[in-house]
Parts: structure tokens; sequence; C-alpha cells
């Protein structure tokens, strides 16, 4: 079943200037979907472009070239700059505290994106108080709430305040950028439960930008893992964790400890033996963008941008020697069945 | 994390919903500020009405005379009455500074709120006008509108406004300049309000606290340049009367009469002060208005710490801590942690887990002496390989931090000076530390950044901070760090700011140095996979009490504390895929919060009536494995699981 997708990013390119009149490439070529009611999770680390694929799908970064389609229309990105946005996309941004106008009540913050709504629309804003007090109630804010400032919450309860407020315009498309790195680990499943919830109540489809592996394959139902502004490998959220395909997704997952303390040795000191020496990163041009940093690299790599090529059902992988590498059963210590004290929960 | 654990959200926010106005008149300051300046202009306004004489009523029979029941405040050189002058002359004194400060704000708000927020061409313009508006003698221009409009105080002022509004412009600028790059502004960008909305509403709110006092810096120069000019009689021509006037009038008898400098010298200096504290008064009420409540004035029910027999420091440890406790100074002390006590063996790694607000960095920096000022070590031992140091002094300390105990922290750029090389920071700290001079210093920098694995250490000595990725930084951080040779490294969440790949990186370097030069470390942090890869046991504290202690190969299969366990549960990596995660409900509580029984029993699934009641002890449950739990046999049992 083959459903329109929400979302439809095609061959986005974001430069940037730097000095000397020269540019960067901070996102290159990159295509993505979103289906309706779905989660693409985008993963990568500092510098890989993901913010800059939020801001360019938000409309508040200039895109140098590439199409971005909204349920079929074609977005234009200079939209927020001629005030013709699209309500039906919002943002949860990761710094709880810049993204609330501490000068504003939260009942006013949660308002304001209905009531501009309703004016362009010319529909009436008796209704907003009802509707503002309800959302406080979904995302677990007591309703005296709104009378109050920012600064007399928690973060967590400032991100709870700033999902409210990309919600109460009953978006399609909420994008996610880092909205609970910034929390503790408890509250993070508390906001990331919250952020579950409020999807399947309401079918929205999240975008869940995020540096952290583990967040992403908890809510993404499809991953894309980004390096230096290009896909390297994307699929269904559990084939990518469970057979990365890409060196650079191997890497990123053998960084990442896991609770198990035994586990983790095994993996370091595996980690350990597979270590090359980093070369300088080359510019990116025709190479491959991991090149430098990998331990499967051959010459082509240096010389041959890698195209993305199927791997499964519905995964890609960017990468020369893709069908040439070990198995990742051999390259990772394969997870052991969870201890019943912490993870037996079923 | 490295401040005071902010204080409690307060449920009923008074003071937020009252008024402005209300809020400066219920300040001591402001409620005399306002005060005298109402009665000032008041007593202004109606002159007319309330001077007890006519202004230029000549009493040719009193001259000069002092305070008197007919004239209150005497009489000037021509016999008229100083208080009827005064508020005659404060008419036109006010209104002038009125006019002034209006026409700042007419010209300033505007163009600086647009240039900071649209940038681009209006913002060039707009800053080079100012640039040449700031660059021309105002006096100078003062005296010719004087010249042109003869004697026009009004065109004087209007002139003064415009000539004073390059000033408040750039000021208002920067602020829309800092107020454009916060997400709520482009969360409201993409709300679709139109510029004119997002400034009005966003912008300008954020400029305000500059706004108001530098207008009423303004206000207050104003009233200084408006007396200096009918001073030197360029207002209203005499005999009108203007407080500058009458201080030139005083001024040519000064050594005959020195009264008649008194009332208008008072008048005049006191109302510039009123302009001033006004300012202060109005802005510090604006910001408190939106800050979070001051802690909460509850009294904290006495939460004593167990003192059951006093556990003495490990003897054989070369960090033991024991029933540490930390408050705030002040009249109303705060405890922030509450009875700590965990020893680290030499060349072991202790992880020190807990979220913001447990006091995990409290504690570290009690070890290292580095308490925030406002807080101390109440009670407790701090032992560090053999002899106390928790009552050293700052200079005795010194002679410990770098050389036998380190510190590393979770921003490493945050350490190192960005004004000088790489190599001439490392250099200062081997100097301190080795007391070495000359070429030794340049030979050991290198050694160093060698030993913290960075390639091409020649050439990273010479670059400076910006020019290294936040990676290299922490190497470089953990370089100065070892400098010393320590025996100890507190390393507060050293990785949490990096990528994962490099936190893998940083982390196999502390494992290494560790290795080669037997040094304990005590990590901070809050990742659990960062305490499985390095550390080989656990402390875990909540609402600044340990409450479990552990060797890390077996907090993960059972913990022995609810709280480590729904902390563990509440990681997505310990969620199967599909599944809810377990999040603990509620929040840590803040300090003013603290209950007199267990600190975790609100949220926690086993708490039973017992754990209300008063201070948990400490319980020894095995070999090296301590618990702050009730119902720990339960727990470990296994009966209550989820």
């Amino acid at each position: 079943m083959k459903t329109e997708p929400l979302l439809q990013v095609e061959g986005l390119c974001v430069d940037y200037p730097v000095r000397r009149r020269r540019r960067f490439r901070a996102v290159d070529s990159v295509d993505l979907t979103v289906a309706p009611g779905e989660t693409l999770g985008v993963v990568g680390e500092s510098g890989s472009g993901k913010s800059t694929i939020a801001k360019a799908i938000l409309g508040i970064t200039p895109v140098t070239a590439g199409t971005i389609r909204f349920e079929g229309r074609e977005l234009d990105p200079r939209r927020v700059r001629r005030r013709k946005p699209i309500t039906d996309i919002q943002v949860v941004f990761q710094d709880p505290v810049s993204s609330l106008d501490p000068t504003k009540t939260v009942g006013h913050t949660i308002a304001e994106p209905l009531v501009a709504k309703l004016r362009r629309e010319g529909g009436e804003t008796g209704d907003v108080r009802r509707q503002v007090a309800e959302m406080l109630d979904r995302v677990g804010l007591p309703e005296n709430a709104a009378s109050r400032y920012p600064a007399q919450f928690s973060g967590g309860q400032r991100q709870r305040i700033a999902i409210a407020r990309a919600f109460i315009v009953r978006p399609r498309l909420v994008v996610c950028d880092e909205a609970v790195s910034a929390l503790d680990l408890s509250v993070q499943a508390q906001i990331l439960n919250l952020l579950t919830d409020v999807q399947r109540d309401l079918g929205v489809s999240y975008l869940f930008i995020s540096h952290d592996l583990s967040v992403v394959e908890h809510v993404s139902d499809r991953v894309l893992v980004l390096y230096r502004g290009r896909v390297m490998e994307t699929g269904s959220a559990a084939s990518v964790v469970q057979s990365p395909q890409h060196p650079y997704t191997r890497a990123l997952l053998a960084a990442a400890p896991v609770h198990d303390p035994l586990r983790q040795r095994q993996r370091r000191e595996l980690r350990a033996s597979y270590r090359i020496e980093p070369k300088a990163a080359a510019p990116l041009g025709d190479s491959c963008p991991f090149a430098h940093r990998c331990r499967f690299a051959v010459d082509r790599c240096l010389q041959e941008r890698p195209v993305l090529q199927p791997t499964g059902a519905d995964g890609a992988v960017a990468c020369h020697r893709h069908g040439e590498l070990p198995s990742d059963a051999e390259d990772d210590v394969p997870r052991e069945p969870r201890s019943t004290a912490t993870g037996g929960s079923k | 994390m490295t401040t005071l654990p902010e204080p409690a959200p307060r449920p009923a926010a008074d003071a937020a919903n009252t008024g402005l106005v209300r809020s400066v008149l219920r300040s001591p300051r402001g409620a005399i500020v306002v005060a005298f300046l109402v009665v000032l202009i008041l007593a202004c306004a109606l002159a007319p009405l309330i001077a007890p004489y006519d202004p230029l009523a000549q009493h040719l029979s009193a001259v000069r005379s002092g305070p008197s029941g007919r004239y209150w405040l005497g009489t000037d050189s021509l016999g008229r009455d100083l208080l009827s002058r005064l508020l005659h002359g404060g008419r036109s004194s006010l209104l002038g500074v009125l006019e002034a400060v209006v026409t700042l704000l007419i010209v300033a708000v505007p163009t600086g709120l647009l240039a900071g927020y649209l940038g681009g061409t209006f913002d060039r313009i707009a800053m080079r006008v100012a640039e040449v508006v700031m660059s021309v003698p105002v006096i100078i221009i003062l005296l010719a509108v004087l010249s042109i409009f003869e004697h026009s105080m009004t065109s004087a002022m209007i002139a003064f406004g415009v000539l004073g509004s390059s000033g408040l412009m750039r000021v208002i600028r920067g602020s829309a300049l800092a107020a454009r790059e916060e997400l709520y502004v482009t969360a409201a960008e993409l709300m679709g309000l139109s510029r004119l909305q997002v400034v009005v509403r966003h912008v300008l709110p954020r400029c305000r606290g500059a706004i108001i006092i530098q207008a009423s810096l303004f206000a207050a120069v104003t009233l200084g340049v408006q007396t200096g000019l009918t001073f030197l009689s360029l207002g209203p021509p005499p005999p009108a009367a203007t407080w500058g006037g009458m201080v030139a009038d005083a001024a040519s008898v000064f050594n005959q009469d020195a009264w008649m400098l008194v009332p208008p010298g008072v008048t005049i200096a006191l109302t510039v002060l009123a302009f001033g504290l006004l300012g202060d008064v109005v802005r510090d009420v604006s910001a408190e208005k939106y800050a979070a409540a001051p802690a909460a004035r509850r009294k904290r029910r006495s939460g004593t710490p167990d003192t059951a027999g006093r556990p003495e420091p490990a003897t054989d440890m070369l960090l033991s801590v024991r029933d540490l406790s930390v408050a705030t100074d002040g009249g109303r002390p705060l405890r922030l942690l509450d009875a700590v006590g965990f020893d680290i063996a030499a060349g072991e790694t202790v992880g020190l887990v807990g979220e913001s607000g447990s006091g995990k960095t409290m504690t570290a920096r009690a070890v290292i002496g580095l308490l925030p000022g406002n807080c101390r070590i109440t009670s407790g031992q701090v032992v560090f390989d053999g002899s106390p140091v928790q009552d050293l002094d700052q200079r005795a300390f010194r002679k410990l931090r770098g050389r036998r105990i380190a510190m590393i922290s979770q921003e490493p750029m945050a350490a190192l000076d960005p004004s000088f090389r790489i190599g001439s920071l490392v250099a200062e700290v081997v100097r301190a530390v080795d007391g070495i001079k000359g070429k030794a210093v340049h030979a050991r920098v290198i050694e160093l950044l060698r030993m913290v694995e960075i390639p091409d250490p020649e050439a990273v000595a010479r670059r400076f901070p910006h020019q290294i990725s936040g990676g290299m930084a922490q190497r470089v951080a953990i370089a100065m760090a070892i400098a010393g040779r320590p025996e100890l490294l507190i390393a507060d969440e050293p990785t949490t700011a990096l990528d994962v790949t490099v936190q893998a990186e940083i982390l196999d370097l502390l494992r290494s140095l560790q290795q080669q030069n037997n040094m304990a470390i005590l990590l901070v942090t809050h990742d659990w996979g960062v305490v499985a890869d390095v550390c080989t046991k656990v402390v875990v504290m909540y609402a600044g009490q340990v409450v479990e202690t552990a060797p890390t190969g077996e907090v993960f299969d059972r913990p022995a504390h609810p709280y480590t366990r729904a902390l563990l549960l509440s990681s997505p990596e310990n969620t199967h895929v599909g599944e809810r995660i377990q999040a603990i409900p509620g929040s840590v509580p803040t300090p003013q919060r603290w209950p007199a029984g267990c600190r975790f029993a609100s949220r926690c699934d086993l708490a039973q009536p017992g754990c209300t009641e008063g201070a948990i002890p400490v319980k020894d449950i095995s070999e090296g494995r301590l618990s702050r739990c009730l119902r720990v046999d339960t727990l470990l049992g296994g009966e209550a699981r989820r």
C-alpha cells in the first residue's frame, strides 16, 4: 500500500556562505519522504546538516537547490518571509528556555499561533480559551498554568508548553529538532511518551531529529543517517539499528555505549581492534564523505561519489563497498536478551 | 549544572499578575521615588494655583531673606519668593525633560528595533546616520537651535532628544539582535505573524529593560543640560523663573548669601536622582516579574541526617567522603547536600550518577574545595589520602588542586582562554605545577599533548582554542588536568557535549591514562552507557542524598534502590521498540521541598506508609553495596517487579 507521502523532499541542497565568498554545502542532495502518521528519524553528529534540513523544511533558511513538496504542493522556500506560513508544519526546538517568550504567559504563548491562524482565515477566536485549556490538559499541565510565566516551569514542563504550542493548530507534520536532547533521562522519557501519545491521538507525522540513536530507534518508523550533509543510509528503524549496512552507521552504533558493562567491554575491545588512524577529512567533492575515517575504504571511495543503492525491503545505502563488507554480526557483539530486572517488561 | 538548583516553581503566580505600576509602588525604593516625583510634578503643574506669590513679584522689603513663615524658602536679591519661583521654574524644566524623552523614544525605539530585527540595508543606513549624529557636538547644535528659534526651550529639547537617540538606538538594536536569535521569535515567524507583530510582541519586551534604564538616565541628563542652558540664560529670558536661572542668580551672590543656592540646587539634585532610581526600580521589578518565583519562604521540616553511629572515614582509600552536608549561607540556610558519603580507591573509576538537581556536581565541587561563594560545608569529612581536607583554606587547597586532585568540566571550551594559544595555556599550568622554566616547559607541553593522543602536537600548540574542535578541546583540557600527575581526576560530565564517536575516543583516552598513571577518576555523569563503559563503582544520588552505592557489574542487573531501577528503565535503550517507556512520574523535588522521609517516596511504586515517616538510613546489603531504601529486600527479592 503505497500512500501519497505527506512530505517529499528531493535533491535538497543548502549552502552557507563562509568567508571570502566561498560557500559551504551544509546539506547535499538529500531526498526524504514522510508518510502520513509516520515518524522519520534523522540521525547524525554535529555538523551533519540535520538541523539545516529542519530549517529548510520550515522555510527559515534559503534553499540552494531541490524541491520540498507538502501534500503534493511545492512549498515556497521563502514563505515565512512572505508571511504565507504553512500551519500544517510546526516545530519543537531543543532549547526549552529560548523557545518560549519569557514576557508572555503560557496561555498567551499557546494561543498565539491559533489566534494568528484564525485571524488569517477570518475565523472566530471566541473558542481559543477552551482549546488552550484542552491542550494544556493533553500535554499534562495543570489548568492554572495558562496564567503563569515560562520561568516558573522546569525544563520538562517548558517542553510540554512548546509541544502544546505546536499542536494547537492541529498540524499534519511536526519537526522535532533535538526536542528531548536537553532533558534529563526521566524527563526525556516523559516527553517521548507524550509525543507518542499525541501522535496516536491526533495522527500527526514527525520528522524527529536527534544525535541519539537509541532515542531515534525508539520513536521512529524509518531512519535517515546523515554525515557531512549527505545521506549515508536509510531504512526502517529496526533494520538500520539491528543490521546497519554503512560503515558510518556501524561506527555510530559501535561508539554508543550500552547499558551492560560486560558486553560494553567486549564491544570496546572489538572497536579498538578495528580502529584506524583517521586521516584529515578530504574536502567534500567526488568522494565518500566518510572515506577518511572508514576502515573499509578503497581508492574508489576517494575518487567517486557513492550513490544510494537499495539494500532490502525499503532501505538504501550510499557505499561503494556495499555487499563486500563483512556482515554486521561479525562486526558487533550481539545484543543479548535483556536481563529481567531492568528490561523485563514483557 | 554548576549553579544552584532552580527555585521551586510557585503554584500561584501572584507577583507575576499584578501590574507593573503596583509592583513598583510595592518596593520601598519605588514608593519613595514615585511619591517624590508625583508631588514635584503636581506642585509644578499647579504652581499658578498653589504658589504663595507671583514668581515675578518683587518684595524689596525682604531681599535675600532666609526661610521664614512668610517666605518658606526665603527670597532672592530682588525679594522674589524662592518657593514660587521654584514651582514655576519647574514647569518649564519638567516639560522640557518630557519633550526630550518623548522625542528620544519616538526616534530611537522604532529605528533601533527595526535595525536590529530586520538587519540588511535598513540597519546599515540607520547605523551610518547614528554614527554621524553621534559625532556632532551636541552643545553647538543646541546653541544653533536656540539662536534660530529664539529662547524656545521646546525646540532645544526636541533637538536634544533627537541627538541623544543615536545612543539609545544602538542599545536597542543590540537587544533586538539578540532577541532575533531566540527560538521564540523564530516560532512567532513560523506562525505567520507580521513583522510588526513579531517586533511588538516578542522583540520589544526583550528590550524594555534597556529602554527604561536608558530613558530614565537620559531624563536625568536632560535635566542637567536644561538647567545648564537656563543657567546661561539661553532659555526663557529673565526675569522668567527657571531652575538654571535661579542657580545663576544664587551663584552671583554666593559669597554674601549661600542659602539662595540651596532650594534650586537640592531640588535639581533630588530630581536627577529620582529619575535615575526610577529607572532602576522599574527595571528590577519588570525583570522579577518574569523570573522564576523566589525561593519558597516555607520553613523546611528538619530532615535530620541519620546520625546513628556517625560513620568513620575509611583510611585505606584515596578519597573518603563521610556525612558531607552542604548548605547555602545566610539567615535561611538551604541544605543542598545531605550526609553524602562514598569512597574512591586509588586507580578506581567511580561514577556519580543522578539527574539535574541531585547534587552530583555540588558533591564534586565540595571535594575539590570549589563550592559556589554562597555555599559551605556544614558537616562531614572529606579525607584525601589519609588527611582531612574539608576545612582547608583556599591557599592550602591550591597546593592540592592541579597537583594531586584535578578537574575537567563539561564545557572544555570554557576552560580554555580564547586569547591564548593552546601551547601557552598548557605551559602556564606546567609552570605552576612542575616549577620548571625555559625550554623544558615546551618539551613537557608537547609531551602532555602527545599523551592525550593529539595528532601533530606541535601544530596544535600553535593554534587558538576557537581553531580546534570540541573533542580536541576536551583533550587539551585533559592534558592540562594531568599536567600535575594527579592521583584523582574529577571529571564533571566530560563527554556530555560531545558527539558519540568523540565521546568513545575521550572515554578510551581517560581509561588508558588511568592505567598508565594509576589515577583515580570521579566521573560525574547522567549517562548509564558511560557508566557501563568506564566505571568500576556507581554512586547514585537523588535530591542531595546518596541513595545507592554498587559495583557497576551489579547495578544494571540488580539495582538496589527503586530510583536506580526507575532511572534505568526510563532509558529508551532499556525499552522494547513499540512499547511505552516506563517514565518516572513527577519530578525531582527541589531542596525547598525535600520531605522528611524518603525523598523518592512520592514517585516510587514500592512506597509504603513507613517510607514517609522519618529519614531513611543507609543499609549495608552486601560487600560494597549500600542502599537508602526500606524495601530493598522486596526490590532485590524480585516480588515487586513491574
